[in-house]
């Protein structure tokens, strides 16, 4: 499965960043099986975005392809777009890094949300 | 002429001078069409609920753009151009896909003008109700009310506020044609905008393009302290403004402070009287009901006399 988790750095040992449209990067990884085929991408440009944050940065995600996503929160929009595009959203909490969260995925140990977790803000 | 009625804080008495210098222009011969512009909780047509001889509804529509997905080739020239990203475009699995977010849209019409495929057409969406009703309260002349509605869940209330001025501006369009047409030229007419409060954008929406500004006020700190953002905002749009003095009392000083740093002038005081604030509670037009406010209101009368 090819997923895109919202991280505060751009390797695995960056911890989750738990804003999903305002989030500093994200990490693609090709498939969870095999975590050294990852990449980073830059999401400065939403993340300073004065408005439609998460639309946005659902975009982005959609055009990478990916099969699901894992964040710490998803408002309405993005959760709309990302189901638009049969992409699955998962949440994880606290202060742990992405490869600890690839093992939880591993594990089925995340929650899939089937609605948006947080409310939108303006 | 345009008179908004407006405040910083809410509950200083706009409705109250709103519609008590209404009744009182009417009782000099002046058509007043009154403006209820506080589209998310309008409240001047309950003093007004006597003596209606018309009533109509329109819907308030916003256009908002429809794809034909035949013809878009998502080169996503809209979705860039979007400011508030209303328009999203995407591929799945070599499909087309589209969302729209029309509570973020501001109907600005880029997105039909950017799109090389001219695959996007105007389309409406209501965001809430016009409501027009004349009010025989003294036979001749009369008073015709127009307020907005704002349907629920609706996040923006400046796009109906403007339509309610646009709709009310064609009323006034149309009564000018239709007196002169009757040889009853002398007529003259006084637009009345009750405003939301606040200093944000429904406020702004309301207040634009009138000729005088009546910045009602209380004498409390809150009072003052919002009638300085109030005063900044007028400033902002060069639009002259009186300050008028609601539950005026032994605290007047305050307001007195603010307004010798200002050099803006007190038109009226309006006491703080248990009886008047009952009489409004009970849905009633004070000057109806206690005649002798009329005295407080006559600077007030007679300055915009002079001017229309």
């Amino acid at each position: 499965m090819k997923l895109a988790i919202s991280s505060t750095g751009i390797n695995l040992d960056s911890l989750l960043d738990p804003r999903f449209g305002r989030a500093k990067y994200f990490i693609i990884i090709e498939d969870e099986q095999d975590e050294s085929k990852f990449t980073s991408i830059d999401n400065v440009q939403n993340l300073n975005a004065t408005e439609g944050a998460g639309i946005q940065t659902a975009t982005l995600v959609i055009d990478q392809s990916v099969d699901a996503v894992i964040t710490g929160n998803c408002g309405p929009k993005a959760f709309k777009l990302l189901k638009k595009a049969n992409i699955k959203v998962f949440l994880s909490k606290g202060d742990i890094s992405i490869s600890s969260i690839i093992k939880e995925f591993k594990n089925n140990q995340l929650e899939e949300i089937t609605e948006a977790n947080v409310e939108g803000h303006w | 002429m345009k008179i908004a009625i407006a405040s910083g804080k809410g509950g200083t008495g706009k409705s109250s001078v709103a519609i008590n210098l209404s009744y009182l222009l009417l009782e000099d011969g002046i058509n007043v069409n009154l403006l209820d512009c506080d589209v998310e909780e309008p409240n001047c047509h309950l003093f007004l609920n006597n003596n209606i001889t018309f009533e109509k509804e329109t819907a308030a529509e916003v256009i908002i753009p429809k794809i034909n997905s035949d013809l878009c080739i998502a080169c996503r020239k809209c979705a860039e151009f979007c400011k508030f990203k209303a328009q999203t475009v995407f591929k799945i699995s070599n499909k087309i896909e589209h969302l729209f977010f029309s509570e973020l849209c501001h109907s600005c019409g880029g997105c039909f003008l950017v799109c090389p495929q001219k695959a996007i057409s105007k389309s409406c969406r209501e965001i809430g109700k016009i409501k027009e009703k004349h009010v025989d309260l003294l036979s001749y002349p009369l008073l015709k009310l127009i307020y907005g509605e704002l349907n629920i869940m609706e996040a923006k209330s400046p796009p109906l506020i403007q339509k309610v001025k646009e709709f009310a501006g064609k009323i006034s369009e149309e009564d000018k044609g239709n007196r002169e047409d009757k040889n009853n030229g002398d007529g003259k007419t006084v637009t009345i905008i009750d405003a939301p409060p606040g200093t944000s954008c429904p406020a702004l929406a309301a207040i634009d393009g009138c000729d005088l500004i009546l910045l009602v006020t209380e004498p409390t700190v809150f009072g003052v302290n919002d009638l300085e953002l109030a005063a900044d905002m007028v400033d902002s749009l060069n639009i002259p403004y009186k300050i008028i003095i609601n539950k005026s009392d032994d605290n007047d000083n305050l307001v007195e402070k603010f307004i010798k740093k200002k050099n803006v002038e007190i038109l009226a005081k309006i006491p703080n009287e248990k009886n008047y604030a009952k009489a409004y509670s009970r849905g009633e037009i004070m000057v109806q009901t206690y005649p002798e406010i009329k005295k407080y209101y006559q600077p007030i009368m007679d300055y915009i006399k002079k001017q229309v």
